[in-house]
């Protein structure tokens, strides 16, 4: 997998590629130091990426708890059908926004 | 120039005007020290420390070149040695090179040029010699480091597989009617089966899927079931116990941590199954032939998530009469990548399920389809199966 961040008037940009799962661990803990200064807003592009594990679903959890606001802060979009299915059988379309 | 200018260079001759001679040329140019006999030289090399290069006459009284040096190396180890002479002897050359630890040997008069260019080589070389050793100090204290890392990390593993090994399924092996299989991908998984029963009461399964391996899903596992059988000897209903297991866990475990699970609760005296589910791929209610009548899907976030969750209203029940068995797994079985590069998926496993012969366990025809399917792919996930027969449970 590969991914990649950028930051932006407030929102964290994350765009992921592949599997998503925890072999980009330092990318993310890079990404959560981020979430401790002024970042309002996570916005996940998913075009990319093929599917999702459950450690990738553990990494997600962790950011949105640094993240302070609602539901509506924690965007995930362009999710496939596999990535959507696994978001949404552990019912993360109600702690995220998926759009 | 050498990298540190303040590098002290030490001069040793018997002679006053020669020594004054190097301070007005080297001493330019070198943070020059000066010693007119081998004593008093010795004497600065204690004192300092750290001079870095030795420049002394062979030809001195009451110690020559050769003993100075001799002594200097037990006084300054990491000094660089060099020796000027007037007069070449073969003899006393060879007895300076097979006796001393001499860089340099140089004849006089020596051009001030040649000497900078010589000391010069001499700095480098004792910088050589320093960083040398730093750099086999820092790898001895990596080396030592890493060798007690992997030591703790060979023993955590071994508690991990100690404490995971005893709980995973320990109390369900006399379960009359409870067939599974468990493959952990690596030593230590992460998915968990525990029933718990009472004289003439319910009976309870939990199935669940935790994220993490190694110690972290061992103790996880380990809260989650003590969690789990201290709430089923109240005998609640499954969206209390779920709302137990949640609590226990948000409380005690890291963020990522989290278990997806269903939990069943069987009331033969009511002809009730009390069903909650979160996170896990559907679980099917089967007839005695294996079809799927009833899908049990994911209603809820997984435990371990949310604190305040509210579980009122998240479970289903349906009437024990009305079917044969459940069948519940981890999503490792599904998503396992197979030879035509698809994964598993839940058709071929309901496929599996109604295509098992009748003198086979369903449990383990699944798996047998499931590793002809795989071939030599590795496993990607743990996998868990389990069929609750409830017929043969009643008895």
């Amino acid at each position: 997998m590969s991914v990649d961040y950028k930051v932006s008037n407030g929102v964290l940009y994350v765009t992921v590629s592949g599997r998503f799962d925890s072999s980009e661990r330092d990318k993310f803990r890079e990404m959560n130091k981020l979430l401790e200064k002024d970042i309002k807003q996570i916005e996940f592009d998913m075009a990319h990426a093929e599917f999702m594990d459950s450690s990738a679903l553990g990494m997600l959890l962790v950011m949105r708890d640094k993240l302070v606001g609602e539901k509506s802060a924690f965007k995930i979009k362009n999710a496939n059908n596999l990535v959507k299915n696994t978001l949404v059988i552990v019912k993360f379309d109600e702690i995220f926004e998926l759009l | 120039m050498p990298e540190n200018s303040a590098d002290k260079v030490l001069c040793i001759d018997d002679e006053d005007n020669i020594l004054q001679v190097f301070q007005r040329t080297l001493g330019r140019k070198f943070n020059l020290y000066t010693a007119n006999s081998g004593e008093k030289a010795l004497e600065l090399l204690k004192e300092h420390g750290d001079i870095a290069v030795i420049l002394c006459d062979y030809n001195m009284p009451a110690m020559n070149g050769i003993e100075f040096l001799q002594q200097a190396s037990r006084v300054s180890p990491d000094s660089v040695q060099m020796m000027l002479t007037g007069n070449i002897q073969l003899e006393v050359v060879v007895e300076a090179i097979n006796t001393t630890e001499i860089f340099r040997y140089i004849p006089k008069p020596c051009r001030s040029e040649v000497l900078e260019k010589v000391i010069d080589d001499a700095l480098d070389q004792y910088h050589l010699v320093l960083s040398n050793r730093r750099m086999t100090l820092e790898l001895a204290e990596k080396n030592a480091a890493l060798a007690k890392q992997s030591y703790q990390q060979e023993y955590e593993l071994e508690m991990a597989k100690t404490v995971y090994g005893k709980i995973i399924f320990d109390n369900c092996l006399e379960t009359e009617g409870l067939e599974f299989l468990m493959a952990a991908k690596d030593a230590v998984g992460g998915d968990f089966l525990r029933t718990y029963s009472s004289e003439d009461g319910p009976f309870f399964v939990m199935l669940g899927d935790l994220t993490g391996h190694g110690l972290q899903s061992a103790l996880a596992t380990l809260l989650v079931t003590e969690a789990f059988d201290a709430a089923c000897s109240e005998n609640p209903n499954v969206e209390l116990l779920a709302q137990h297991i949640n609590e226990k866990m948000c409380n005690k475990l890291p963020r990522d941590l989290f278990c997806a699970a269903i939990l069943l609760k069987l009331d033969f005296v009511n002809d009730q199954m009390n069903v909650w589910q979160g996170g896990l791929p559907d679980a099917y209610l089967l007839d005695a032939e294996g079809h799927v009548i009833e899908v049990l899907s994911s209603r809820n976030l997984p435990l371990g998530i949310l604190a305040s969750r509210c579980f009122a209203e998240t479970s289903n029940t349906y009437k024990i009469s009305e079917f044969s068995s459940v069948f519940a797994y981890s999503d490792g079985v599904i998503e396992q990548e197979c030879m035509d590069q698809s994964m598993f998926g839940t058709e071929r496993l309901q496929q599996a399920l109604s295509g098992c012969p009748s003198d086979q366990r369903r449990v383990d025809y699944l798996l047998d389809v499931l590793r002809n399917q795989q071939q030599n792919i590795p496993q990607s996930d743990d996998i868990c199966l389990a069929e609750l027969n409830v017929k043969r449970l009643m008895h």
